[in-house]
């Protein structure tokens, strides 16, 4: 298995209320990894532990084999760990096409004054390339000279991925990426992750909530309930996992029936 | 006087610096309750102060009232008129970046010191104690009956609005409307009038700090206004959230302040200390304990509004125009030559101001101090040194960088807030301390300079000069243009649309600013270079702390295009004045403070969305965003 992002035996506490309890996940490159639970399970605070912007109360953060648990939210970029947000962090008064080049201009410059100022021809003609190569991935070519901030929120989920794509990472956190999807949008997302994994090697660690999508791409599945760490296995072994079934919806048979709905779903487009 | 200080030489001063301190924790406790409930900080709160002390001063001096009517009245009309004022314009700015609120607060500071001076002169007047200023004996001092009075009122507010918080049930949606307005306003609590009662309280406070004061001080505009940097150090202590904290921030500043004053009456080198101590007070909290708390900055209300800092085509006519309009005015405008050098040398102020606030959303309010020091440099480098000319210039501007870098490094770990009010300070603590040291304008008080003589012009000649301005004017334009066309202009706009996916993404935002910070300080030492090289002369009076906060009024005036604006800015502060007739001179303070308040809550509205008849304030698309800065750091 090739290294990817390790986290160890995470714990946050806010104030009084535990987050995350002992919690350890991992994503090897190559893979594309789900992180399930239910709302306020811990997943996007886990998100933010392995990308920086929260220091744990204790637990460690491995990157490509490199203890980061140190470093700050930019120097992990640096490394090659990008994300994207629930909420969506796009630079609304910039064009999509701006948006990627300045993505990638950050990850490239990082903190070197000299280099945040000027640019070379050979950063540009490489900026430009990786530009197009994830305007292109993504299927953005329609907007790319629209402002960010005036697309609807299917477009603005693609840009903030072609963002990251564009930017180069080995490794991707991503945050809900099909909130706020149709049906048909949601699909052209999976098809677009599981080609970052299978062609680029990409390590992914999506967190999600529609099941179809995540039975459909992921490889291998974590489960957190109220921050503990409650399923570490494969898809097909989540699906018939008790523990998985009550963390996820109570006592319901949440997969199941979001299987039954994908099937019917199939069976209605046939 | 040399052996061991006894406990009863320091008494007197203890005395003091409590007295002084209650009334600083007063004006910080005001600053504090509105900052919290509006989110926006009051810069105007000491010219608030000011006017209280005006008002009473009127009421009970002149009209003769007895002071207890005289000070219910000014009390109360004050805070209801300037509680109402403050809320409608902290309203109106809400949404809009931290550097818009605090031009919005900058201008009303502007506008009351100028109307104030403008009513009643720029000369201190005397303000009679009208506490009894009967002693008893404490220990060994003689303490006045007014200072008791005082202290009584400060620790008695301080409670009295700690439990207010704590206990009530307007304290405790005051509360909350802090942490969520839109909440509030769901359980049938109007958020706007909860704000509105804490700018009433708030200005009252500020209100009761001046009258209060003001006989200790005496009656002067600038001087009452200043006293905000002792209220800033207060709310430094009191995390900006604390009220029982702050007030205790205040008498830790004022005991401290007389503390110093007894230290530099046997150690007169230190003589600039005792004014110091709030600006050192403020720094080192900034730096040492750069709280959480102080860092949120709630929520952040924008729209998609494309703000051009500089236009995607070079408008070719109009700088061809321009350029050739500036070389025949040498030749057209006789005499008044001197007052467009002047407008050169200031647009490349502007350009440096405007280059830090349209672009990088930051704001300086000490850039007169880095000016000066760039003048000063110069001197010693050229008069002193006898270095060439340009050479000079351009160490003149380099030398102003570290200097830059070590006000801005502290702050922008932390908002826009916080490097207002570090570089405020800071200006303060330059033209106190360090301008009449020989380090800068030394004990006569000014510095000489020479003129130019560059082999092709001769610089002594006032033409020449305006020429080799002008040159160093078209160069730094094209360097600040090609800066900002380019990569960093793209990082900078990208910064102020979203520091958190800038940040992960691998950019360390902070270098981005502080660099930043450091080419406008560049910019303003080369600027301050010209301005002493002109004359021939310069005094530290020309880069007054006062100036600063004019500088950005103005800038804030004319708009966000850097290039254009750098001129606008100008000419509005230099060349205008000039063709005016001397006697409107005296607005001059009064109508930038004005223009500035109305610019900060005028540009919050779209109004060419409002033109085309859409009903929303904001054009495309509004998002909530819950910024937390502490996310933010790289």
């Amino acid at each position: 298995m090739t290294e990817g992002l390790q986290a160890q035996d995470v714990t946050v506490r806010f104030g009084g209320s535990v987050v995350l309890n002992g919690v350890g996940v991992n994503a090897p490159l190559g893979r594309l990894t789900g992180l399930l639970g239910p709302n306020g399970a811990g997943k996007t605070t886990l998100f933010n532990v392995c990308s920086g912007l929260l220091r744990p109360t204790s637990g460690t953060v491995r990157l490509f084999g490199e203890d980061v648990s140190s470093l700050g939210p930019a120097p992990r970029a640096r490394l090659g760990l990008g994300r994207t947000f629930q909420r969506m962090e796009l630079f609304d008064s910039m064009t999509v096409d701006e948006n990627l080049v300045v993505a990638t201009e950050a990850r490239l410059v990082g903190a070197r004054p000299e280099r945040q100022l000027f640019s070379t021809a050979a950063e540009r003609t490489q900026t430009r390339s990786a530009v197009d190569d994830a305007i292109e991935a993504c299927g953005l070519g329609p907007v790319r000279h629209e402002l960010a901030g005036t697309l609807s929120t299917g477009w603005r989920r693609l840009v903030e991925l072609a963002r990251a794509c564009a930017a180069g990472f080995r490794l991707l956190l991503l945050d809900e990426p099909s909130s706020g999807l149709d049906g048909e949008e949601t699909e052209r997302l999976g098809t677009i992750i599981r080609g970052l994994v299978d062609e680029r090697g990409t390590g992914i660690l999506l967190v999600e909530h529609d099941m179809t999508l995540v039975m459909d791409v992921c490889e291998h599945l974590f489960v957190l309930d109220f921050g503990t760490l409650v399923f570490d296995g494969t898809p097909a072994a989540a699906q018939t996992s008790d523990v998985v079934r009550a963390a996820y919806l109570g006592s319901e048979s949440g997969l199941e029936a979001a299987e039954h709905e994908h099937e019917a779903a199939e069976v209605g487009s046939a | 006087m040399r052996g061991v200080p006894s406990v009863k030489d320091y008494l007197p001063f203890i005395v003091v610096g409590v007295t002084a301190g209650s009334l600083y924790g007063l004006a910080g406790m005001g600053l504090v309750l509105a900052y919290k409930t509006s989110g926006i900080f009051n810069f105007a709160h000491g010219a608030i102060a000011a006017a209280g002390a005006f008002a009473f001063y009127e009421l009970h001096a002149t009209l003769g009232w007895p002071w207890p009517v005289a000070l219910i009245v000014a009390l109360g009309v004050g805070s209801l008129v300037f509680g109402l004022g403050m809320e409608r314009v902290a309203r109106a700015v809400s949404g809009a970046r931290a550097a818009t609120t605090i031009v919005a607060t900058v201008g009303i500071l502007l506008f009351l010191q100028g109307g104030l001076t403008l009513l009643f002169g720029s000369q201190t007047r005397d303000f009679p104690q009208f506490l009894p200023t009967e002693t008893f004996k404490l220990s060994s001092v003689h303490v006045q009956y007014a200072q008791v009075i005082v202290a009584v009122i400060g620790v008695g507010l301080a409670v009295a609005l700690y439990a207010f918080f704590r206990f009530s049930r307007l304290g405790s949606s005051m509360r909350a409307v802090v942490d969520s307005p839109s909440l509030v306003s769901l359980t049938g609590t109007s958020p706007v009038q909860v704000r509105l009662i804490a700018w009433i309280i708030g200005c009252g406070l500020a209100l009761l700090s001046g009258i209060l004061i003001a006989p200790t001080l005496g009656l002067d505009a600038s001087l009452l206004t200043l006293l905000i940097v002792q209220a800033f150090a207060a709310c430094a202590i009191g995390r900006f959230s604390s009220l029982p904290l702050t007030y205790a921030g205040g008498v830790i500043v004022g005991v401290l302040a007389a503390l110093a004053t007894k230290l530099v009456a046997s150690t007169p080198s230190l003589n600039g200390l005792p004014s110091s101590v709030p600006f050192l007070v403020l720094f080192a909290v900034l730096v040492l304990r750069p709280p959480k708390v102080m860092a949120r900055i709630g929520d952040v209300r924008r729209s998609v509004r494309r703000v051009a800092t500089v236009p995607s085509q070079v408008p070719i006519a109009a700088v061809a125009v321009g350029l050739l309009a500036l070389c025949i005015v040498p030749f057209v405008v006789g005499s008044r030559l001197p007052v467009y050098t002047n407008l050169l040398a200031f647009s490349l102020i502007f350009l440096s101001l405007g280059l830090l606030v349209s672009t990088s959303g930051q704001i300086s309010l000490c850039h007169a101090a880095l000016a000066a020091l760039g003048a000063t440099t110069f001197s010693h480098l050229t008069h002193g040194a006898g270095m060439p000319w340009l050479l000079a210039l351009l160490l003149a501007g380099l030398a102003t960088v570290p200097l830059g870098a070590i006000v801005a490094i502290p702050a922008i770990r932390l908002s826009g807030i916080y490097l207002a009010l570090a570089t405020f300070g800071f200006g303060i603590l330059m033209e106190r301390v360090v301008y009449p040291t020989a380090l800068m304008f030394g004990g006569r008080g000014f510095r000489l300079a020479p003129r130019p003589e560059l082999g092709f012009v001769d610089g002594r000649t006032d033409k020449g000069f305006y020429f080799v301005t002008l040159a160093v004017v078209i160069v730094a334009c094209v360097a600040v243009f090609v800066l900002i066309r380019g990569r960093l202009g793209r990082m900078l706009r990208a910064l102020s649309d979203s520091p958190t996916a800038l940040v992960t993404h691998g950019l360390s935002v902070n270098v981005t600013r502080v660099l930043v910070f450091c080419l406008s300080a560049a910019l303003a030492g080369i600027a301050g270079a010209l301005l002493i090289s002109f004359p021939g002369q310069a005094s530290g009076v020309g880069f007054a702390s006062f100036q600063s906060l004019l500088w950005v009024a103005v800038i804030a005036i004319v708009g966000r295009r850097v290039l254009p604006a750098a001129f606008a800015a100008s000419a509005l502060l230099v060349l205008i004045p000039a063709y005016l007739p001397d006697s409107l001179l005296q607005y001059q303070t009064f109508a930038f403070g004005a223009l500035a308040v109305a610019v900060a809550v005028l540009g919050q509205t779209d109004w060419r969305a409002r033109v085309r008849g859409r009903s929303e304030r904001t054009p495309v698309r509004e998002r909530t965003v819950a910024r937390r800065a502490e996310l933010v750091t790289s």
